[in-house]
């Protein structure tokens, strides 16, 4: 069947922020929708929230809506726009829910919008957790034992019946959201309420556990004549109990033989031709280990994280194939864009192994529960292809840059045998380091009775456990036997970094390197291309290895190497993708060939169509090398690639690799604290007062000098980690005893100036600067700047001000010699300009800045990196008028999926992803952005305040602000006492009981928080231990309960702003092509 | 021990010779399949030839007995990336290189296998040699013949017979056949009990290229019985009709490939291993066609006569079974 003519413009609505289990891969979905949508001429509307997405780039969508991702809003687009079609299996489960909520209310189809795509039954059958059980009964497909409830009371005969422990699901949610294992009735009551909150239709699914069986997942994709094909199928290490998303995972599956292959196989095709999908799916399978029992887990009807991966380790583009589908198109009318000479109805043949490994924020949240379980908790995942599976797990390991280049965790080895032994049972972040460790201190000449007792405590496959002992037996061999080039070989065919090979073998790092080079041990670059080899393939997506032929040919021609930025984690999220796909793409634009060296398997970067050659590959020095030496390029950009890219600015500039843009000696003048003072005092620019101290007496004169509050923070770490603002002598001590480096190192000590912080991103062409926007934060200055909600244009800096920030950001961009771009922090107080930080490099607000401007940063950028002038770019110097529309960024976060995790803001960046609000005024945009965050709840009106001694001033101001908008105010001890003598009207409620907080007895403010009857909860942390975790419990419960709890009355109060001028109902949306 | 793979053109590939001694190896070909390869080794279609696999980590779950196609490993030599010393699966009997070690069969590993296939897509049927490093081959040994069987393998509740003359029947076809209540007799190519047994429809299976007279297909089609040819059943059955054959290069193995069925239109992956396809057919008379490179991958030479150069599916099974009193 040949494109359906009928359409002609599509809606696709994008997931909206990054948050734990919604991450970068619906953008590299969406967007390659979009381009595979107006590849076939038809016109693109979308809507997402996000401003960091590609997808939202007028480049890529010919309309495009940053709004909230309400039904309301995507509503007024479709009346506005009059789409005849949709598309919304694209947008992960957020793009998917409001579809359904469209189509379900009847607007769809009374606007003439229909459904394109895997259809509105199909998804019903696929998500409705009782459908979908009927569905497979119908089929005889087994599913979990399991029943539905929509109210706790009903899990108990369940319970009763089937025994513990007990999987709660719920319906309709995201990476687990709410769910959790019960292993008995009080837990199962705790999780089932939760999960019923959770879930858009409070339903969850209740069933038995199968923990320990095989988790297997199949890729499927079908079309609307019945055609279907396997894209990948993929195993999960970790055995079933751990979410897939926060599970080890292997492609293509290596532990099933051909019967138990073909049958899971046979499954997953009866199943999406019974729910009748037309595009991509996701079936998961549990196999029993033992048998050929299986279970049907659940099926996403959708693009997913796991079609990502897919898509990356097969080489095929899922989205772009699941949309031509949607248009019409069959399997076999659609060509392979790797092999151009095959069909999609090619299934992928895969001669290599790849592995992923999620990447968690436990180093941002050193409270949260490391273990993992149903709920994901990963910000994002890195990938690695290799030959031998060993290799492909080193790679990994080293492209999660935790600061691990192997299997060897430092500590462990210290362990006892006792700790050590229980730490294998641990189902943690750190299970296969305890696992290696484990095989370190066993005999290995004999290991099958070892894998059956590995394979006892963690249940995970033999097969697996065995090529970690390996890893583990090479790391022996080579440090004890004789260093000759075969046993280097082997070592480097395992994937051993040539810095764990150094240090087994005592030497240094050059030394191995020249040891490889004189033998001739250097990686060869093999090609990613679907067929394994059977065809010539004409598209460059290459993995190294090691004892292969290379067919990466030296090619002599002119090209430039952008590093890419790695997996998402917190501080480094998916808007350095966008810039260093906008490079790539500015680099093309001016002819000059480009590769990108990227392992993050959910981007865009690392689609096999966006630079001329795609190098999957860890971001090391050595990884980098390797490409390097076969590219021969002019020079690597290292500045858009976030710390992953200009962290190697140095490793590479001591080798004589050109770096594009600003010199290393620009980078390292920004990051060394004594050359960029230095510069700060050669052009007189202020910059907050402070001291690096090596001592607990040193510490508290340095901040009884500078005058508390000071902000403190150990030297060597990056994105505000640990950092602290802190008060008195008491809690420096506090601090100190908490994270003071115990190695010599020195705690940076630093003056706190609580003024108004304002934020540039500018590009320096060598000559002058062009700031595009100056943005302003509405927090005051202590909380980190990503986490701030920003605004464009800025409005409370006065012009002089304005000058003066372009000026100083013309001195230092000079000065440290930057070509191309510059992000510099301010804080304006008393008059004065003073400098946080500077950072030669891209930020996270260059593409909402870009956006809202229409100046295209990164290709300015990446020009002026190349040395042209931004006067012959068509764009003069200084700071671009302003636009009339207000922007505001807000931050959104994941607490909720972090157990135990502190939300309180601070100087450590916590938010995992942002949305956009646009307006014509700040009310309105900042309405746009809370609503779009999920800040706005107005069902009961009822607001908890309990702040700090020193905020209740403050806090009155804001009350009765509050109380005039309609707010019912409680508040606990000192605060509502604060507020009634204020003559605000304020209801006590209690504080936590002492002793026990689960035991109390009446209600208090944590029962009340439980019982849901507050709309938001204002909470500051306060001094003393007690007060400190009560406030604690407080954020907990609120999160967890899914309550707004805003930590600073800054926030509060442009809360109020726009809840006293702007009308939610009232909001016109707006296209940011035509502004 | 490193031995060196010596092609018959001239190239040489280092590994280890894990299992079996030294000397030549006869054709070499590659297969993409991923799983299943316990499977492949032992499908008589693989007969006497050297296999590459593209898949670079083999033997994960050992060998189970229950998985081979025929009595033994067919193949003259596997040459892989990797072969697992860890046997991990529920009914593993044994791991994979100690039933290549049961049967003498030389099996080279730590090969660049990809390499080796981008030679080999180009040139077609070449032979090879495993010699010690530094010697020098020789690649004369014939390959050894399909060991035809002589057996009933009869249904549980038998619907109808077939005659199957053995050319390399595998077991899962027989047992799919069984499956639906079809007695499956086995005879060597052309004895007499083929003719002089009752039947209700003959299977022409796939197997090993070999020269076969054509006149026992001849009588087949006369016998006026239906008939399935598999494989190289199929190009056979084409060649006593007349019909010409090409060789590509390199041929289809794996099993992804996706081959349409013009009535009705839908696309099915298949399993396949061969060089030889039939070209020059009567065009009223295709039935399926690869959606890649357009070769003919099925036929009716008539209406009960139904032809396919893939293992057949479920769908081509049934149509068949339709045909059968």
């Amino acid at each position: 069947m040949p494109k359906d003519s009928n359409i002609k413009k599509v809606l696709v609505i994008g997931s909206g922020p990054i948050i734990i289990g919604q991450a970068a891969e619906f953008d590299y979905a969406g967007t390659q929708c979009c381009r595979a949508l107006r590849e076939e001429g038809v016109e693109v509307v979308l809507v997402n929230s996000n401003p960091a997405t590609i997808m939202t780039d007028k480049e890529i969508a010919d309309r495009v809506y940053i709004e909230p991702l309400t039904a309301d809003t995507v509503r007024d687009v479709i009346r506005k726009e009059r789409p005849d079609s949709v598309l919304g299996t694209l947008g992960g489960q957020t793009g998917l829910n409001l579809c359904m909520e469209l189509a379900e209310d009847g607007f769809l189809r009374a606007h003439g919008v229909r459904m394109i795509g895997t259809g509105l039954d199909a998804i019903r059958r696929a998500e409705d957790r009782l459908l979908f059980k009927q569905t497979m009964e119908g089929i005889g497909q087994p599913c979990v034992e399991s029943v539905v409830v929509s109210n706790v009371a009903d899990t108990v005969g369940f319970a009763d019946k089937v025994g513990y422990p007990l999987i709660v699901r719920p319906a309709y949610t995201l990476g687990g959201t709410g769910g959790g294992i019960a292993p008995d009735e009080k837990t199962l009551t705790e999780i089932t309420q939760g999960g019923l909150r959770a879930s858009r239709v409070s339903q969850v699914l209740i069933e038995k556990s199968i923990a320990g069986w095989k988790e297997i997942e199949f890729e499927v994709i079908r079309d609307g004549g019945g055609n279907r094909i396997t894209v990948c199928g993929m195993e999960n290490i970790d055995p079933v109990g751990v979410h897939t998303g926060d599970s080890v995972v292997v492609a293509p599956i290596q532990t099933l033989g051909g019967p138990e292959f073909r049958m899971l196989r046979q499954a997953a095709f009866d199943i999406i031709e019974a729910l009748g999908i037309e595009g991509g799916c996701n079936v998961q399978f549990a196999l029993n280990p033992d048998s050929f029992q299986y279970a049907v887990i659940e099926v996403n009807p959708r693009l997913s994280r796991s079609s990502a991966l897919a898509s990356k380790a097969a080489g095929f583009p899922i989205a772009k194939v699941a949309t031509k589908i949607a248009l019409g198109y069959r399997l076999d009318e659609i060509e392979n864009s790797v092999t151009k000479t095959t069909y999609a109805s090619f299934e992928p043949s895969i001669d290599y192994c790849c592995v992923k490994i999620p990447k968690w924020p436990f180093d941002k949240f050193v409270t949260a529960k490391r273990t993992l379980g149903t709920q994901m908790k990963a910000t994002g995942e890195v990938m690695s292809i290799s030959p031998s599976f060993e290799a492909a797990l080193m790679k990994a390991i080293r492209s999660l840059e935790q600061g691990l280049d192997s299997l060897q965790m430092p500590g462990f080895s210290s362990l006892t045998d006792e700790q050590l032994s229980d730490r294998l049972s641990v189902v943690d972040d750190k299970r296969l380091f305890a696992i290696a460790e484990w095989f370190r201190r066993q005999d290995l000449s004999d290991l099958p009775p070892l894998l059956d007792h590995a394979f006892k405590i963690t249940q995970i496959d033999r097969w697996f456990l065995s090529k970690i002992a390996s890893i583990v037996s090479m790391e022996a061999a080579v440090r004890n036997t004789p260093f000759t080039p075969d046993l280097l070989l082997a070592a480097k065919k395992l994937g051993f970094p040539d810095t764990l090979i150094a240090r087994l073998t005592k030497q240094t790092v050059k030394e191995v390197r020249e040891a490889r080079k004189k033998h001739g041990i250097l990686p060869g670059y093999r090609m990613v291309d679907t067929c394994a080899g059977e065809f010539a393939a004409k598209t460059p997506y290459y993995y190294s290895a090691y004892g292969v032929e290379n067919e990466s040919l030296e090619h002599g021609r002119r090209c430039v190497v952008v590093l890419g930025s790695g997996p998402i984690r917190i501080g480094q999220g998916i808007e350095f993708d966008y810039c260093s796909v906008h490079s790539v793409w500015a680099l093309r634009q001016a002819g000059i060939e480009t590769v990108i060296i990227n392992n993050n398997p959910e981007t865009v970067s690392t689609d096999f169509d966006v630079a001329d050659r795609l190098y999957f590959e860890p971001l090391t020095p050595e990884d980098v090398l390797g490409v390097l030496d076969i590219e021969k390029p002019v020079g690597v950009m290292v500045q858009f690639g976030g710390q992953t890219a200009i962290k190697l600015a140095e490793p590479l500039d001591k080798l004589g690799i050109p770096i594009l843009g600003t010199p290393f000696s620009g980078v390292d003048g920004a990051e060394d604290r004594k050359v960029f003072d230095r510069i700060l005092e050669e052009h007189n620019i202020e910059r907050p007062r402070g001291a690096a101290v090596l001592s607990r007496e040193e510490a508290l004169d340095t901040a009884r000098t500078l005058g508390y509050p000071v902000l403190v923070r150990p030297s060597y770490v990056l994105g505000g980690q640990s950092m602290m603002i802190v008060f008195s002598d008491e809690e420096l001590n506090d601090w100190l005893d908490q994270f003071a480096p115990d190695d010599g190192r020195p705690v940076l000590i630093d003056q706190y100036i609580m003024g108004l912080e304002v934020e540039v991103d500018a590009v320096c062409d060598g000559t002058d600067v062009l700031i595009p926007g100056i943005m302003e934060h509405l927090e005051r200055a202590g909380v980190h700047s990503g986490d701030s909600i920003s605004v464009y244009p800025p409005e409370r800096v006065p012009w002089a001000r304005r000058e003066t920030l372009l000026n100083v950001t013309r001195q230092l961009a000079l000065a440290l010699d930057v070509r191309g771009l510059i992000n510099i922090q301010f804080i304006l107080h008393g008059g004065k300009v003073y400098v946080i930080e500077a950072n030669p490099r891209s930020s996270r607000t260059v593409p909402y800045i870009s956006k809202i401007t229409g100046v295209p940063i990164v290709d300015l950028a990446t020009q002026a990196a190349l040395g042209k002038k931004l006067p012959d770019l068509g764009y003069s110097y200084g700071i671009v008028p302003e636009k009339r529309h207000i922007a505001v960024k807000m931050p959104v976060f994941s607490f909720e999926k972090l157990y135990g995790a502190e939300i309180s803001l601070g100087p450590e960046m916590k938010s995992t992803g942002e949305v956009l609000g646009i307006a014509d005024n700040l009310p309105d945009a900042l309405m746009k952005a809370f609503i779009g965050g999920g800040y706005l709840k107005t069902v009961t009106r009822r607001v908890i305040m309990t702040v700090s001694d020193g905020d209740k001033e403050e806090l009155c101001a804001l009350a009765r602000r509050f109380q005039a908008v309609g707010y019912e105010i409680f508040a606990t001890g000192g605060t509502c006492d604060a507020l009634i003598n204020h003559g605000i009207r304020a209801s006590l409620i209690r504080k936590i009981d002492a002793g026990d907080p689960s035991a109390q007895q009446e209600e208090d403010i944590l029962s009340f928080i439980r019982s849901k009857s507050v709309d938001l909860v204002i909470n500051t942390s306060t001094g003393g231990a007690r007060s400190r975790r009560d406030g604690f419990l407080i954020r907990r419960l609120a999160v967890e309960s899914g309550i707004p709890c805003l930590t600073s009355l800054d926030t509060a109060e442009a809360l109020l702003r726009s809840l006293e001028h702007s009308n939610p109902g009232r909001l016109d949306v707006v296209d940011i092509t035509a502004i | 021990m490193t031995a060196t793979l010596a092609l018959e053109s001239g190239q040489t590939f280092t590994g280890e010779l894990l299992t079996g001694g030294y000397g030549p190896i006869g054709g070499i070909v590659f297969d993409t399949t991923m799983t299943g390869i316990t499977e492949l080794i032992t499908d008589p279609v693989y007969t006497g030839q050297a296999l590459v696999l593209t898949n670079p980590l083999i033997g994960n779950c050992g060998v189970s007995f229950e998985d081979f196609q025929s009595e033994r490993p067919q193949i003259s030599a596997l040459i892989v990336s990797e072969i697992s010393k860890t046997a991990s699966n529920f009914r593993s009997d044994s791991p994979f290189s100690a039933v290549l070690e049961r049967h003498n069969l030389p099996a080279i590993a730590g090969v660049d296998t990809r390499s080796l296939v981008r030679l080999l897509r180009g040139l077609g049927s070449v032979r090879g040699c495993i010699v010690k490093p530094g010697e020098s081959p020789s690649f004369g040994a014939p390959p050894p013949r399909y060991k035809a069987e002589r057996r009933v393998c009869p249904a549980v509740s038998q619907r109808a017979r077939i005659n199957v003359p053995d050319t390399g029947v595998c077991k899962n076809l027989i047992e799919a056949l069984n499956g639906l209540g079809v007695t499956v007799a086995l005879y060597p190519y052309g004895e007499p009990g083929l003719f002089e047994d009752p039947a209700d429809g003959y299977l022409l299976p796939d197997g090993p290229p070999s020269d076969y007279d054509l006149s026992v297909i001849r009588r087949i089609i006369d016998s006026r019985k239906p008939v399935l040819a598999v494989g190289l059943g199929h190009t056979l059955l084409a060649s006593a009709n007349g019909a010409s054959l090409t060789e590509l290069v390199p041929g289809h193995r794996g099993s992804n490939i996706p081959v349409r069925d013009l009535a009705t239109g839908a696309v099915s992956i298949t399993s396949q291993a061969h060089s030889a396809v039939v070209s020059g057919a009567p065009k009223e008379m295709i039935s399926h066609v690869n959606v890649n490179d357009g070769t003919i991958e099925g036929l009716i030479w008539r209406e009960d006569i139904l032809s396919v150069q893939f293992r057949p599916d479920e769908a081509v099974l049934n149509a068949f079974i339709r045909k059968l009193r």
